[in-house]
């Protein structure tokens, strides 16, 4: 639950423990219970500027995150987002708005109608400068990165091929009046082109089902998106044969996502004591997982005035490449946007009268702690945590005039725990 | 293999040629290691135990034992700087051509010299130039470029001149050596970047929002600080990724215990400027920071780029300007500024008001410390590599110029490999450590035996044999050719190197100065040239320090091509006997000239005053006359393999000498082999190199830095059938007694007609031999070894026209003096 989605109480696990792991999967992967998808209020609202957009739009997906009926649907949006990615600082809102619900409701679909649709995404064609492409000069950055990142991966092209997909992409460009999609025949490059040892006359669309139809790349592609996918959901921990067998699920599928995620999420590798330590809890995970322990929407909680700091800015990655795993969350910088997002979160329970444990300072400590743990899906605490907390609690309460502190403070290090900054 | 010679449009043909540069191999070479995400592999294989080792490592404010150590603040650029527009060539009309409305104008520009100015934003950098404390590095990249920013910027980070991929940071592996906590190394940001990660340790990062972080104001956060502690405190039992987080958060506390005060008064608003002040207060704080890590962008100006790139310049200044500002002035004395960014732009603009990613671009180094003025050599605008700049100074030469001269550090180590430092950049701070003063031990030279060896190639800019840039040698440039140890000269023991240099392609007319590394460049030259011509000399090099030898290019842009023929080492008892000069071939005679890549044998033992035994090598002055087409002569002993190697490169029509120094086969002869076309071959013997003990007129070899003793251009040339006598002892570093003979680098420049020059031995009879041939017009080099009259002196005849003559000597010969 915890990789699948952005965490679970013990409450949530222990509704699914009856049922096989296949079945649970499975239910996952149901994402018909998902809400309607409609941009946030503040899009039809003229008096709200770009940044308000913005804000809303974060707060918008993060209480998406935390309250979905189908999380797995949000977590594999998240995962486009950061593999065919886009930044607000080249994009308009309104655009990555719209990008982000296409992902969403292509998440699970079909990886060539996916792959198809975000080429000519206005925010995409932005971001990446297919826009402003044309015969007379074939800008090379979407192309180049179609490459390099998006489907095949760095050392299986050769930078002739990225000329040449240039070419093919030019002409693809967006209706600036309409906000949309546009095609120029007369900016196209309509000549022929070598891409991949093919002469013909491409264009752009034709590279993508290249890609995924001829038989030197499609297993290059496969592999590919299989090996991000894995590293998405399972960490670093490499699992030579997960990966394959999720790449075949893909071509065996003609490109269908769903059953190569459950591929994934059933492999006996991903439930290795490694895997299972092996990962790190991105920002927007850990803030939507203390969102859902303390019942926080984003209009309480502002994951969006943190998550900069914590080195992950949803519509706003560092580059082209998206976000990096594991170590580059451990760093001071990081740790302090989580403390001050944990501390703001520990001072709005307490501000609003919402201990995180009810009953308060007439349980004792270790069932408090139990409580807490327990709300914070932390299963399996360690000693150490567990021990160090209920020292807190006792020596804090044996301060005559601190014990108000339980109320700011136990989510505080309850989030602080390393079980918790876990994914 | 490219052939030893070819012409400049073979060789630019050659060098826009795919190999696997731009391709999949070489791409997939470089990133294995590397790993899938920015050091997303590499990270993860940092941890478990070495990160908690340095992070765990107390936090405690270093100690001022180091208050004088230097301090390396790096600025990088993301997203690819435009070093073009940021160091503009404003008077280039190639320049304008390709950026069309993006070139920033002569009149805006703030110019350095008559050839740069900087962007007109640059004003704090435009006064630091004024006061000579900035220094501006053009030309720098690396071989085989890579236009990704992700994979660009990973070879920047890593830094790496080793085998493979270091999968770690430049000033990482810098810090892995360091002492000291957890302020040694210190980045302003929210992320550490590779470059900054080393094999077991890291820098640590600082927020500029972090500042009420770890504030002890109570009792109750003390107490959460405890638990915080508490849960670092064994184990978790969570496996390594577990621990790190547990412990980061107590790093946390210390750090932010430490760095608050800097955080008072309030930073500026303004993203970048706030991070170079919090930078300035971090140093002010003296608490043992050595590295500094400042980021800013984005740079990379695809499309809209005037607006973005006039704003990332005047932000780049403004930050500067108050970090600067900030700095006290005992920090300030310490600090050196350098900027980085992973690749430029294409010199042409795009059609998006923008430029892609591109090659070559340029660095500021500025501090105390420096010694301002260009670096490096600017790029060419006009001989370009699939229209992108041939950049022409390693970057991490200038790595490791800031290693050693900010540092202290054994750049070689860190770097994976020797780079040349950029001579000059950084003065030698007064409260760095000096050597202890040596006495100064006068000796007389040590004279050193020869050993002859099979024409090895070490040296070739076009195809960067050598561990060279495949870029040929900018205006005023230089590189350093390591020669101990390569090939068959040995390590240590060898004192001079003969070489056979040949500058192919030259873009300009100019000379080539080749000496002692790390001796200061002679006012000398070694072989000259005029532009497309290609000129070989025999060129006897004295080996400078770490067994290397230096280039310099004094116009233009040449690609230079050297040979290894022998070697000069004290141990060896093989002396050279001069002759006097004797034909041994003229194929003119036969009329039978030597067709392509036809090959004939030249026996030398016991011809010409050369003895039948005891002969290693013998000296020939070889001269190519009557050549139907371009190309080159290999001579090499006869009985082994061709080697890839010229002794002598010509064009067609074209009368060229050059003296050549070849091993002699088992079968006592040498081969010559021709390239292409048919060409006519003179040979003379000059002399031959033979075991000491069996020739009592043997003679050893002293190499010297070139120094010149004759120009008769600041004089009168040198008339028709005209004699100079020309002294050599106590010239040049050429002793006053003991001498027999001298090695003597000749050109003649500005001939009025077509003639020949002799050299030979003060009050003796002239020879009927030439050691020199040249045409009206015609720059012409050719080493020549003479020995001296008993006046101590050489005579030089003209035998037609008028022409000036420039002699550099490069060596003696003397008695064996050793064992004196």
């Amino acid at each position: 639950m915890r990789r699948a989605g952005f965490g679970a109480t013990a409450a949530e696990v222990a509704a699914l423990v009856p049922f096989e792991r296949a079945a649970i999967v499975d239910r996952l992967l149901d994402v018909s219970a998902a809400p309607a998808d409609a941009p946030p209020p503040a899009f039809s609202d003229p008096a709200q500027g770009n940044w308000q957009r913005y804000v809303a739009l974060v707060q918008q997906w993060t209480d998406r995150m935390a309250t979905s009926p189908a999380p797995l649907q949000e977590k594999m949006t998240l995962f486009w987002h950061g593999h065919f990615t886009s930044s607000r600082e080249k994009c308009s809102i309104e655009d990555l708005q719209r990008q982000i619900a296409r992902y969403r409701a292509l998440a699970l679909g079909n990886l060539r109608t996916l792959a198809q649709a975000m080429a000519i995404e206005p925010a995409m064609l932005d971001y990446l400068d297919n826009a402003v492409s044309t015969r007379w000069g074939p800008n090379l950055n979407f192309a180049r990165e179609l490459l390099e990142l998006f489907l095949l991966g760095v050392g299986n092209y050769s930078e002739d091929d990225v000329a040449a997909a240039a070419r093919a992409w030019t002409g693809h460009t967006i209706d600036r009046t309409a906000r949309r999609y546009r095609f120029r025949a007369d900016w196209h490059d309509n000549t022929d082109k070598t891409f991949m040892g093919v002469t013909r006359n491409w264009d752009g669309p034709q590279i993508i089902e290249f890609l995924l139809d001829d038989s030197r790349t499609r297993l290059i592609v496969a592999r590919f998106i299989a090996g991000r996918l894995w590293d998405f959901f399972a960490g670093p921990v490499p699992a030579p044969a997960a990966v394959e067998a999720v790449a075949q699920s893909l071509l065996g599928s003609g490109w269908e996502l769903r059953p190569a995620v459950r591929t994934l999420l059933l492999r006996n590798e991903f439930f290795s004591d490694a895997v299972r330590a092996g990962l790190v809890r991105t920002p927007v995970e850990f803030a939507v997982a203390a969102m859902r322990a303390t019942g926080f929407d984003a209009a309480t909680a502002h994951p969006e005035w943190y998550l900069a700091g914590m080195g992950q800015e949803l519509l706003n990655p560092p580059d082209v490449s998206g976000w990096r795993p594991n170590a580059y969350w451990i760093t001071t910088t990081a740790a302090a946007a989580k403390t001050s997002f944990a501390s703001y979160v520990g001072w709005r329970q307490r501000e609003l009268r919402r201990p995180f444990v009810p009953g308060g300072r007439s349980v004792a400590p270790a069932a408090v702690v139990t409580g807490a743990l327990a709300r914070a899906g932390i299963d399996e605490p360690s000693p150490a945590s567990r021990a160090a907390l209920v020292r807190w609690l006792e020596q804090n309460r044996a301060a005559k005039w601190d014990d108000w502190a339980e109320d700011q403070y136990l989510a505080v290090l309850v989030f602080l725990t390393p079980e918790f900054q876990l994914a | 293999m490219l052939p030893a010679d070819i012409d400049t449009d073979d060789a630019l043909r050659h060098l826009s040629v795919v190999d696997d540069t731009f391709g999949p191999i070489g791409r997939r070479r470089l990133l294995q290691g590397l790993g899938a995400g920015l050091g997303g592999v590499a990270l993860a294989s940092l941890l478990p135990g070495s990160l908690g080792a340095s992070l765990a490592a107390a936090a405690e404010v270093e100690a001022a034992a180091a208050s004088s150590d230097g301090i390396l603040v790096v600025v990088t650029l993301n997203g690819g700087n435009d070093g073009l527009n940021t160091v503009v060539p404003y008077t280039s009309g190639p320049y304008r051509d390709l950026r069309g409305s993006l070139a920033v104008g002569a009149d805006r520009v703030l110019r350095l010299d008559g050839a740069v100015g900087l962007h007109p934003n640059l004003t704090f950098l435009g006064q630091d130039w004024a006061a000579g404390r900035l220094a501006v590095v053009e030309g720098l990249g690396y071989p085989s470029p890579d236009f990704s920013h992700f994979s660009s910027m990973g070879i920047w980070m890593q830094g790496w001149g080793g085998t493979g991929t270091a999968g770690s940071g430049w000033l990482g592996r810098y810090l892995d050596d360091l002492d000291g906590g957890l302020f040694r190394a210190m980045v302003i940001g929210g992320t550490i970047p590779l470059a900054y990660v080393g094999r077991n340790r890291r820098a640590t990062a600082i927020s500029p929002n972090a500042g009420d972080l770890a504030v002890q104001d109570s009792p109750v956060r003390t107490r959460v600080h405890d638990a915080i502690r508490a849960l670092a405190a064994t184990p978790t039992g969570r496996g390594a990724w577990a621990d790190a987080l547990a412990r980061i958060d107590v790093d946390l506390l210390d750090v932010g215990r430490t760095v608050a005060p800097s955080f008072r008064p309030a930073l500026p608003a303004d993203r970048v400027e706030r991070d170079f002040v919090l930078a300035g207060r971090l140093l002010n704080a003296g608490i043992g920071i050595r590295v500094l890590g400042v980021s800013m962008g984005d740079f990379d100006s695809h499309a809209g780029q005037p607006g973005m790139h006039d704003t990332r310049m005047r932000q780049l200044d403004t930050g500067l300007r108050s970090f600067f500002a900030t700095l006290t002035p005992a920090v300030a004395a310490r600090v050196t500024v350098m900027t980085v960014s992973e690749f430029g732009r294409t010199p042409r603009a795009n059609t998006s008001q923008g430029t892609d990613h591109g090659t070559a671009s340029c660095a500021f180094v500025l501090g105390a410390s420096v010694t301002g003025g260009r670096y490096g050599s600017p790029p060419s605008l006009t001989t370009l590599r699939r229209g992108q700049l041939l950049h022409t100074v390693d970057f991490r030469s200038l790595y490791a110029t800031v290693l050693t001269g900010v540092l202290g550090a054994d750049a070689d180590a860190v770097l994976g490999r020797r780079y040349e430092p950029l001579a000059g950049l950084l003065v030698v701070r007064s409260n760095q450590r000096a050597e202890p003063a040596q006495p100064v031990v006068v000796e007389r030279p040590r004279t050193a035996g020869f050993v002859p060896i099979s024409p090895e190639r070490r040296l070739d800019t076009r195809d960067g044999t050598g561990d060279v840039l495949v870029a040929p040698i900018g205006p005023g440039a230089s590189l350093e050719l390591v020669v101990a140890g390569r090939g068959s000269v040995p390590p240590t023991g060898a004192t001079a190197v003969a070489l056979n240099v040949t500058v192919t392609g030259p873009s300009a007319a100019g000379y080539l100065t080749v000496w002692p590394t790390g001796e200061a460049r002679p006012t000398a030259s070694s072989l000259n040239f005029v532009p497309g011509q290609t000129v070989p000399n025999h060129v006897v090099a004295k080996l400078g320090a770490g067994g290397a030898v230096s280039f310099f290019n004094s116009a233009g842009a040449t690609h230079v091509v050297a040979d290894v023929v022998g070697y000069f080492a004290d141990d060896v008892a093989v002396g050279l006997v001069p002759l006097t000069p004797n034909r041994l071939l003229d194929t003119r005679d036969s009329d039978s000239p030597i067709g392509p890549q036809a090959t004939v044998p030249l026996p030398v033992t016991g011809r010409g005053g050369v003895p039948a035994e005891g002969v290693a090598a013998v000296v020939l002055n070889l001269t190519v006359t009557e050549p139907t087409a371009p190309g080159f002569f290999t001579v090499w002993p006869s009985g082994t393999p061709r080697p890839l190697a010229s002794s002598l490169n010509f064009v067609a029509g074209e009368t060229v000498p050059n003296l050549v120094v070849a091993k002699v086969g088992t079968d006592g002869a040498v081969s010559i082999f021709n390239s292409n076309g048919q060409a006519h071959v003179v040979a003379d013997v000059v002399g031959f190199y033979g075991p000491l003990e069996q020739r009592a007129d043997a003679v050893r070899a002293v190499a010297l830095s070139p120094s010149r003793v004759l120009d008769t251009r600041t004089t009168a040339p040198i008339g028709p059938g005209a004699t100079l006598r020309l002294p050599m002892l106590e010239r040049g570093g050429v002793p006053a007694s003991g001498v027999r003979g001298v090695s003597l680098n000749v050109t003649v420049t500005e001939p009025s007609a077509g003639g020949y020059l002799t050299v030979w031995p003060s009050g003796t009879a002239r020879p009927l031999a030439s050691n020199l041939n040249f045409r009206p017009g015609q720059t012409t080099p050719n080493h020549v070894v003479a020995k001296l009259g008993p006046d101590g002196a050489v005579s030089i005849f003209n035998s037609a026209g008028s022409t000036h003559v420039v002699v550099d000597v490069v060596g003696f010969f003397a008695a064996d003096t050793n064992t004196a």
